[in-house]
């Protein structure tokens, strides 16, 4: 039976939080915060007319592509397929922390971290791959190819680091539950036989978060200058406010989904305490640190440079650690 | 504490009730983008770096290229291994490839065997 108290959490957790408000904010501050500190890299300003120190320049920008500009649409485009697309995206962007124990409506049970993968891993980047196609030209076939090609390692890196301390931490709650991960990984980190295992764990979804993220140097499927802005050529007025959203939305839950199943969120101390939230924050802050220095740091590199990048330092240590994992399962 | 938790035993269930939170959240941003945006739309050709659309023959690439960029590119090694080696016009060649494959797999299939018939399925 559904009451009326389940309808109104169901609508504030969409709404508000951690739905539409919490996560657009929070993808919004992430986008400022990697521009402003990636101009600070350079010896830059980075935003600073808009709001204190700049930080509502990514709201500004959005509702100016959104609310201002014109859809500037090639002549065989398909706009409405790329907006249902772009929605749909951001629709399954906005339900991944509802699995997380930040939500005030959780949703969990045994092997929920695969319902994570399919909303984080397959409707995420096939709606952006969707979005992109509906706008078609040799510049967005060029970087949709790239994206394609970049997934086939990032994302099953990226399942298989996951999959470390949610494989774990199996025993302590429901088996293979981002939640119960989520909750219990920061034992592991005190574990002197799995400590190793959440070192490679955390590096190779560093990785992962960088290629998803399309940070250099995986900025291989936008590649600007190379191939113009790649698949997102032609993206332009709302459709581009849509697109940028979309993908500011995907970093954020992804490093906010790394701080909580890898770094255990604000544990140890309790969710609701001030150190627990202060120590939330400084995580998701030092994993878009960690992102944000090796963008600055680095050149962009060619797909198949990337991709063995990719291959060597995010998939072989993910495999190596899930490997090692489930023998300290089984003994 | 101001919290509610859905807790399914089925993992289909959990994935149904993200779905319909998926889709709750699609309708409300669904609405909020379509009463936000401009709705001024302008029709131009597509983007070819300045050229006119007829220098190409056609405006959207083959899909198989995804397909043939994906193989010479990132699988290069495993291509030329297997264009060089197996497809090299000779017959003998081709033997071989296909006679080593399946004698590694009747190998790692005698040793399993042997594992099973020593330990059992479940030691």
């Amino acid at each position: 039976m559904i009451d009326a108290g389940l309808i109104i959490y169901w609508l504030l957790a969409a709404l508000v939080y951690p739905g539409f408000l919490f996560l657009t904010s929070l993808a919004l501050f992430t986008q400022y915060y990697t521009r402003k500190l990636s101009a600070r890299l350079q010896n830059r300003m980075g935003p600073s007319y808009v709001g204190p120190a700049g930080i509502l320049q990514p709201l500004y920008d959005l509702l100016k592509l959104i609310r201002v500009k014109e859809e500037v649409l090639p002549r065989n485009s398909l706009p409405w397929i790329g907006r249902i697309a772009g929605l749909l995206g951001l629709g399954a962007a906005y339900t991944i922390p509802l699995l997380l124990p930040l939500s005030i409506l959780r949703i969990h049970g045994p092997y929920d971290f695969l319902v994570y993968m399919y909303l984080c891993c397959l409707w995420i980047p096939f709606m952006l791959i969707v979005m992109s196609l509906s706008f078609p030209g040799p510049y967005t076939s060029v970087g949709v190819s790239r994206i394609l090609t970049l997934v086939t390692i990032c994302e099953p890196a990226y399942f298989a680091a996951l999959l470390v301390p949610v494989a774990l931490t199996s025993s302590m709650g429901d088996p293979y539950s981002v939640y119960t991960a989520s909750l219990n990984s920061w034992r592991l980190w005190l574990n002197p036989y799995t400590l190793p295992l959440m070192i490679l764990s955390l590096l190779a979804a560093l990785v992962s978060l960088q290629a998803k993220a399309m940070y250099q140097p995986f900025n291989i499927p936008e590649a600007e200058q190379e191939i113009i802005a790649g698949f997102e050529t032609e993206f332009s007025g709302p459709i581009l406010g849509l697109g940028s959203l979309l993908h500011d939305v995907d970093v954020a839950v992804t490093a906010l989904s790394i701080t909580y199943i890898i770094l255990g969120g604000p544990y140890p101390y309790p969710h609701l305490s001030i150190p627990g939230i202060i120590v939330l924050i400084a995580k998701y802050l030092v994993v878009m640190f960690l992102a944000v220095l090796v963008k600055n740091l680095y050149g962009r590199y060619r797909i198949e440079q990337a991709l063995y990048t990719l291959f060597k330092y995010s998939f072989i240590p993910a495999i190596i650690a899930l490997t090692l994992a489930y023998i300290y399962i089984n003994t | 504490m101001y919290v509610v938790e859905l807790e399914y035993g089925d993992p289909g269930l959990v994935a149904l009730a993200a779905s319909l939170f998926m889709f709750t959240v699609f309708i409300i941003v669904l609405l909020i983008y379509e009463g936000l945006r401009n709705k001024k739309t302008r029709f131009t050709e597509t983007y070819l770096g300045g050229e006119p659309e007829d220098i190409v023959s056609n405006p959207t690439p083959s899909p198989a290229n995804l397909y043939w960029g994906f193989i010479r590119r990132f699988a290069r090694v495993l291509y030329r291994a297997v264009r060089d080696r197996m497809h090299t016009g000779n017959l003998q060649d081709w033997l071989l490839f296909m006679t080593s494959w399946y004698g590694l797999l009747l190998l790692v299939s005698i040793i399993l065997g042997a594992i099973y018939m020593v330990r059992g399925v479940y030691p």
